[in-house]
């Protein structure tokens, strides 16, 4: 989102400089803030804010309704010495890494074959957006039931196939990866059209020539259509690494963290401190931590590719 | 940064929370409204919140309803009863309302959280008023009342109450050649199950972890979760242990099924498909297990939950509770409103509409539970239940995060095939934790 409010930015103050120059007013300085004064404003009350108070409820001990008590860093010494938010972390990081990795290579392998524009490939395509548009709720509902270790869908068919069932989302160590799969499987139809999308608008002559050349098909896939939708790939990279840390609904539906903490993420993990057992310093402590992952995640990633990008 | 957001919701909504409380803790809040009128012509308008929907909803509408048209039309009193969501949704409602300063005069509220809120101030202690009106407090049951009382005071009254007990699938029983009252001790409990399992080829027992059950067999085992004063737990004695051995063995045999707390609803499933013959669950669903047994051409019976050293059973459910961020004039409506829903009568009603049990002694008489008791008799083993061996909840506020740990060593221990010393030892310490 950084880099909208960025643009934004960008694309509002050329629109004041042009005006400037054009009128020449000294009350026209003001505009572009006046401009923007709204947008910040709802920043600083619902962001700004939000994030400050936190930090400064992390030092606390307070139940949401009792006296605030300062403990200084306790609740972060708490947080160390905690096995079970060291599990979380672990969930949240493998969660994330494996759901971004996923959710990129697929589509990406996705978009190279459908990206033709053939009426069996836009059909194809629309099949592959379909989970997309539907609500998460509803997703994991129909998951819940084909992941089903008795009654679901899935386990039926290993049985007819005489295979043994498997406790999709009661096995401690397959809960995750499920709720990986679905997460993958709802994104992989928009992260496909974004690659499609960014694929067409590479120029054609690029494939002419390698065409002329008797390039061969990976060779043009890793020389001209990877770097030239690098630009996508790192937009999509950011945002589903920010959205994996932040995933919520699937687990809060499908597992509420369990079996046995297993599938139990950072944001899960603080809505259950801070609303099932009103320890709000502790699950503010840890928001704090998840700000510092997603910064630090952030900062690196731009410092480690945004010069390697192709921008055009 | 909208990326923030995401570690911020939290804090957000607790922001908001505060945010609103510097600003409007002085006014008295929505139910306010209405009740400034000094000539006493209009009513005094109170707000009542309640939880779930459904027989539940409707049975807390229609009760607004007749108080408003009887008691309340007489002292000036209008309730307007609002429906909030689950338990859970109530705490966190009642508590962000109480920082904003709008709570409502009158809400149900999980018998466990009683004593966070009682000590924190957000609820109103009842005794004098009891005191004052004379409220016979021996007619509610005894092992309703624990779950009231904070230090000395009374703090709520109780309103939809329940207890778990063990239901029967008594054709699948009979089919097993086996006693359809049911098993009275932990080895007949035992022998049932194997039974039941080479007889029939259903499970002899399904159950899931949770944690209201495993309060219940640390009962029946002699012993308690958490200790007295709830200062830690008794999960690693060898009282505690032998729970989990016990019914570990059972399933490590077949005869009994646990699923993991996650998956509660696979219970329901078991016994609507006859594929287990017991299972435990709240009296509350009593009505709805004669539905679907009646549906699926199957006969249910219900029994104590069985004993290994004596029996005992925790309740559970809501009890009505005043808040204190409202006018003296509203706290009289508050509690006239309180002691009407929680009186003879109405709990007969609501008892006889939901499936609760009854909290009153007394209500075993009215005519409205004597019919219950001839069309479906189940509902005395409930009561009886009720009034031989239950007691109430810890109320430790500590004790929900505490739950999850012990929904974790029952996932471990009964699901998962872990070992129970090393699980129990490295729980032990958490779950104190979590206590302090």
């Amino acid at each position: 989102m950084e880099t909208n409010y960025a643009l934004n930015g960008r694309v509002r103050t050329s629109a004041a400089v042009s005006k400037k120059s054009g009128a020449g007013k000294a009350g026209a300085k003001l505009l572009p803030y006046t401009m923007v004064a709204p947008s910040i404003a709802v920043f600083c009350v619902f962001i700004l804010y939000p994030i400050g108070y936190m930090i400064y409820l992390s030092f606390f001990h307070w139940n949401l309704i009792g006296p605030k008590t300062f403990i200084g860093l306790e609740n972060y010494l708490d947080l160390l010495h905690d096995a079970d938010f060291w599990q979380v972390m672990g969930n949240s990081f493998l969660y994330m890494f494996l759901m971004v990795s996923f959710s990129l290579m697929i589509p990406l392998l996705l978009a190279f074959t459908l990206k033709q524009d053939t009426r069996l490939n836009k059909f194809l395509q629309g099949v592959l957006f379909t989970p997309y548009i539907v609500s998460l709720v509803s997703i994991s509902y129909v998951w819940m039931w084909m992941m089903d270790s008795d009654y679901g869908l899935i386990n039926y068919l290993l049985h007819l196939f005489g295979m043994s069932p498997v406790g999709w989302l009661s096995d401690p160590s397959v809960a995750l990866p499920s709720l990986i799969f679905v997460s993958v499987w709802k994104g992989i139809g928009y992260n496909t059209i974004i690659f499609i999308s960014s694929m067409e608008t590479i120029p054609q002559y690029l494939y002419e020539a390698a065409n002329l050349d008797h390039a061969k098909k990976h060779t043009v896939f890793f020389r001209i259509t990877l770097p030239m939708i690098s630009p996508t790939i790192f937009f999509l990279t950011l945002m589903n690494i920010i959205s994996a840390f932040k995933v919520f609904e699937t687990v809060n539906l499908m597992t509420q963290g369990g079996p046995m903490n297993s599938t139990n993420t950072l944001v899960y993990d603080i809505y259950q401190y801070g609303f099932q057992f009103y320890k709000i310093g502790y699950a503010s402590a840890m928001g704090v931590v998840l700000m510092g992952i997603i910064g630090i995640c952030t900062v690196l990633y731009f410092r480690a590719l945004s010069r390697r990008i192709h921008y055009r | 940064m909208r990326k923030i957001i995401s570690a911020l919701l939290c804090a957000a909504m607790m922001v908001s929370a505060a945010a609103c409380s510097s600003g409007t803790a002085d006014t008295v809040g929505s139910s306010g409204q209405g009740s400034e009128d000094p000539s006493g012509a209009s009513p005094t308008k109170i707000t009542f919140w309640y939880a779930w929907t459904d027989k539940i909803q409707e049975n807390n509408v229609n009760l607004a309803k007749q108080f408003n048209e009887t008691v309340g039309k007489e002292k000036g009193i209008e309730v307007d009863a609002q429906y909030q969501g689950s338990y859970d949704d109530v705490h966190q409602k009642l508590q962000a309302a109480y920082v904003s300063g709008s709570t409502p005069a009158v809400s149900v509220m999980e018998i466990s959280s009683i004593k966070r809120f009682a000590q924190n101030g957000v609820i109103e202690p009842l005794s004098p008023y009891i005191q004052q009106d004379g409220v016979d407090m021996n007619d509610f049951y005894q092992g309703l009342l624990q779950n009231c009382k904070v230090g000395d005071a009374w703090y709520g009254l109780p309103y939809l109450r329940s207890t778990p007990i063990l239901y029967m699938n008594t054709t699948l029983l009979e089919k097993a050649g086996l006693d359809p009252s049911g098993p009275k001790t932990w080895e007949e409990l035992a022998d049932y199950c194997k039974t039941i399992k080479e007889k029939t080829g259903a499970y002899g027992l399904s159950m899931y972890s949770y944690i209201w059950t495993l309060e219940a067999f640390f009962l029946e085992n002699g012993t308690s979760v958490l200790n007295k004063d709830e200062s830690a737990t008794n999960l690693n004695t060898d009282q505690g242990k032998y729970v989990l051995k016990y019914f570990r063995d059972l399933i490590d045999k077949g005869d009994v099924r646990c699923v993991a707390g996650a998956d509660s609803s696979k219970v329901d499933a078991d016994y609507m498909n006859q594929k287990c013959a017991m299972w435990f669950a709240s009296t509350a669903n009593l009505s709805k297990a004669l539905s679907v047994a009646k549906q699926n051409h199957f006969e249910v019976n219900i029994c104590y939950i069985p004993k290994n050293v004596q029996y005992g059973v925790p309740t559970g459910g809501c009890n009505l509770v005043m808040t204190t961020k409202i006018s003296e004039k509203e706290k009289k409506a508050a509690w006239e409103f309180i002691k009407w829903m929680t009186d003879t009568e109405q709990s007969a009603y609501a008892s006889k509409y939901t499936g609760y049990v009854t909290s009153r002694k007394s209500a075993t008489k009215t005519s409205t539970i004597q019919d219950l008791y001839k069309t479906t008799p189940q509902f005395k083993v409930a009561l009886d239940q009720l009034n031989d061996c239950s007691v109430g909840r810890p109320m430790n506020p500590g004790y929900t995060e505490a739950s999850k740990e012990l929904v974790n060593v029952m996932d471990a221990v009964w699901v998962n095939g872990a070992d129970i010393d090393s699980t129990v030892a490295k729980e032990e310490t958490k779950i104190n934790q979590c206590l302090k």
